[in-house]
């Protein structure tokens, strides 16, 4: 039985960096309805550049997590400017692709300053594992965890108690009626862009000392976007509870039935539940568009 | 409207590809002329392997431009030709017929990681033209046997063959445990470890956990493996993320010896792992480390290694590829001097076929025989120090 509950909490840990990824996607996707696909590489420009201002620079940790937050924000602002604003009044398909076609830049970028060289980012937190209940953890995992849902709480706050949180969600909601409350529809996609890179940069920050920084660790961010496909896409309570439940359902498939059929066994459920409920397990119908 | 004479076309067409293929017979002759020898290579010059592909072209450029310097083998200098793959099979294949067909190469030395070199290994035999590889260690390569290619390191089945050993006779582990990627190179490597344990020793592995290219996450796998009560862990996989799996290993509390395939034998792996890589073991294909080495031979190497990088050395280097690389060319140059100035590619064969412990001081000696196109079958132990850095604790005798 103590198996079963380091199964849930292991998964659990795994379901939280799903969800703060995820929810980069899912900020860009309802107010754009462009599916961001250069968020992974948000991500891991965020962990590189934190680790550059807090090993090489030696500036303090939490100088670097807000320096490297802000600098990929301004990054995702310039590119939304420059790259997905002339854009927009082509098919979405275009924006997607062009998503990909930036993502695919920042990755060889990356790759040619860094060479493909692999990096660890120190843990923030002690590593060494103590026992509760039967249940192994460390400082490290349970700070993760705190930390990052702190920050998407902090994100939900913002995005319904600010000015600027609220604009996004108005033209999430309807952006004719937005745009006739007053909402400056450029400003507010230039935002959103900048918000969701600045969180998956903080993605990205947060998960590095678990995994290791290669221009490849991106990847992760696709699982976050199937996270919160599962939970319901438009929904932000949705999608963090998909996230959640993605990691866990993944950690239950590895252990009891197999690690390589773990991604078979999810995805498969993944599609079982968006055959029974396409709008995802938490979504609600989408908000009528005009 | 233009009118399409589809029979002249067609006469053409064929006329041209005839043409095209009686000069692709004709050039894909001789490889050599009276003053050059054509020496071909594709290899990963860019994308996440380009740290193999560089120094394995470095390393024979740097052989190419000191056999030039003195005047060439026998007359011929030596006209080197690097194509970059990216590690991309498809790559590989395009570079392998254009060395083949329009740069008619003598030769080709290096070649790629095993997944863009099992691809082509058919065409080059076919073509009959000389291969000795340096990067590839995938028993396949070899298998079936073919006259035109040769190996120069132990191949991943003898390696493994090195750590079971090291791991059961010398750790005396007796409930190992694997965790592998799913990909050729870890199932090959699974499977060949699990036939030679068991019939060596008898033993099996009281859990063997696969996971896919690309994870992250690894405690299911190793969950299993702690409810399986192993005492060891062999972790076959690549460094960054065998550096993963250890990390994630001691974060839930399994503190087992942990052991890994030549792929873990890299700087890249503390790099992965952080302090977690203390107390480490790895198979390692060479009786010198390339950081920390002072061997007279790694010195010398370093120095020319330097000449080409007057800005600084790239990370990581020199690598074990350098030294693999080098060894072949310095291999070629031999067999190349001992065949004389009348040469063609079966003496060339011939003559590598005559090599025997040929040594460079970077790697373990070379040598072939008609029957055996494996250079070695020697390998080392080593083991992250508290340094961060590897230590040499055994080297094999034979």
């Amino acid at each position: 039985m103590d198996l079963f509950w380091q199964i849930l909490v292991s998964g659990g840990m795994l379901g939280s960096l799903y969800a703060l990824v995820g929810l980069g996607f899912v900020l860009i996707y309802r107010s754009t309805r462009v599916v961001n696909f250069s968020q992974g590489e948000m991500l891991m420009l965020g962990a590189i550049l934190a680790l550059y201002f807090y090993q090489d620079l030696k500036l303090p940790y939490g100088l670097a997590f807000v320096g490297s937050c802000v600098t990929v924000g301004l990054l995702g602002a310039f590119l939304e400017r420059v790259a997905f604003r002339p854009l927009q009044r082509a098919p979405v398909i275009t924006l997607i692709l062009a998503t990909v076609a930036v993502g695919q830049m920042i990755r060889s970028a990356v790759r040619i300053v860094r060479g493909s060289e692999v990096s660890h980012f120190p843990p923030l937190f002690p590593t060494t594992p103590f026992t509760v209940g039967g249940v192994t953890l460390t400082a490290l995992t349970v700070g993760t965890v705190i930390l990052s849902i702190f920050l998407v709480g902090a994100l939900v706050l913002f995005i319904r108690y600010t000015r600027i949180g609220r604009g996004m969600e108005a033209a999430a909601q309807n952006r004719d009626a937005a745009t006739l409350s007053g909402v400056s529809i450029n400003q507010t996609f230039l935002l959103t862009w900048a918000v969701s890179s600045a969180l998956a940069a903080a993605a990205g920050i947060l998960i590095a000392p678990l995994i290791v920084i290669t221009p490849d660790m991106g990847i992760i961010g696709l699982k976050g976007f199937i996270g919160a496909i599962l939970g319901g896409f438009l929904t932000i309570p949705g999608a963090i509870a998909g996230c959640f439940l993605l990691g866990i359902i993944e950690n239950l498939a590895g252990y009891y039935i197999s690690g390589a059929m773990k991604d078979v066994v999810s995805f498969g459920l993944l599609l079982l539940i968006l055959i029974a409920c396409p709008q995802g397990l938490f979504g609600r119908q989408e908000a009528r568009r005009a | 409207m233009v009118r399409i004479n589809f029979k002249r076309v067609s006469t053409v067409a064929v006329a041209i590809a005839l043409g095209m293929l009686a000069h692709g017979r004709a050039i894909a002759q001789s490889g050599i002329s009276d003053t050059e020898i054509r020496i071909g290579m594709w290899t990963p010059l860019s994308g996440p392997l380009s740290l193999l592909g560089t120094s394995t072209r470095d390393a024979v450029k740097i052989w190419s431009d000191d056999i030039n310097a003195r005047g060439g083998i026998h007359g011929r200098k030596i006209k080197f030709i690097a194509y970059d793959d990216a590690g991309s099979p498809q790559e590989a294949q395009a570079a392998v017929r254009r060395l083949l067909t329009q740069d008619d190469v003598f030769m080709l030395l290096g070649g790629s990681v095993s997944g863009s070199t099992l691809p082509v290994r058919q065409v080059i035999d076919r073509a009959k033209v000389p291969f000795l590889a340096s990067i590839s260690s995938n028993i396949n390569l070899m298998q079936p046997f073919s006259r035109y290619l040769f190996r120069i390191y132990a191949n991943e089945i003898s390696l493994s063959e090195h750590l079971v050993e090291w791991a059961v006779k010398d750790m005396k582990s007796k409930k190992p445990a694997i965790i592998y990627t799913s990909n050729d190179y870890g199932i090959g490597g699974y499977n060949a470890i699990r036939d030679f344990m068991r019939k060596s020793y008898g033993i099996d592995f009281v859990a063997a956990e696969r996971y896919n290219p690309n994870d992250q996450d690894f405690s299911a796998q190793l969950l299993r493996i702690r409810s399986a009560g192993a005492d060891s862990i062999l972790v076959f996989s690549f460094a960054a993320e065998a550096g993963i799996i250890v990390r994630q290993a001691k974060e839930l509390g399994i503190n087992v010896p942990l052991f890994g395939g030549a792929a873990t034998a890299t700087p890249l792996f503390q790099r992965a792992a952080g302090d977690a890589a203390r107390g480490f073991v790895a198979v390692y294909p060479l009786p010198e480390l390339t950081e920390t080495s002072t061997a007279p031979a790694v010195l010398a190497y370093r120095k020319e290694l330097e000449k080409l990088y007057p800005g600084g050395m790239p990370a990581g280097r020199p690598s074990e590829y350098d030294f693999l690389a080098y060894t072949a060319a310095k291999t070629v140059g031999q067999a190349l001097e001992r065949a004389g100035r009348t040469l063609d590619r079966e003496k060339l064969v011939q003559e590598l076929e005559a090599t025997r412990k040929f040594d460079t001081g970077l790697t373990f000696p070379i040598s072939y025989t008609a029957e055996s196109h494996e250079a070695t079958g020697r390998a080392s132990i080593i083991q992250v120090g508290d340094d961060l850095h590897w230590k040499m604790i055994q080297s094999s005798a034979n």
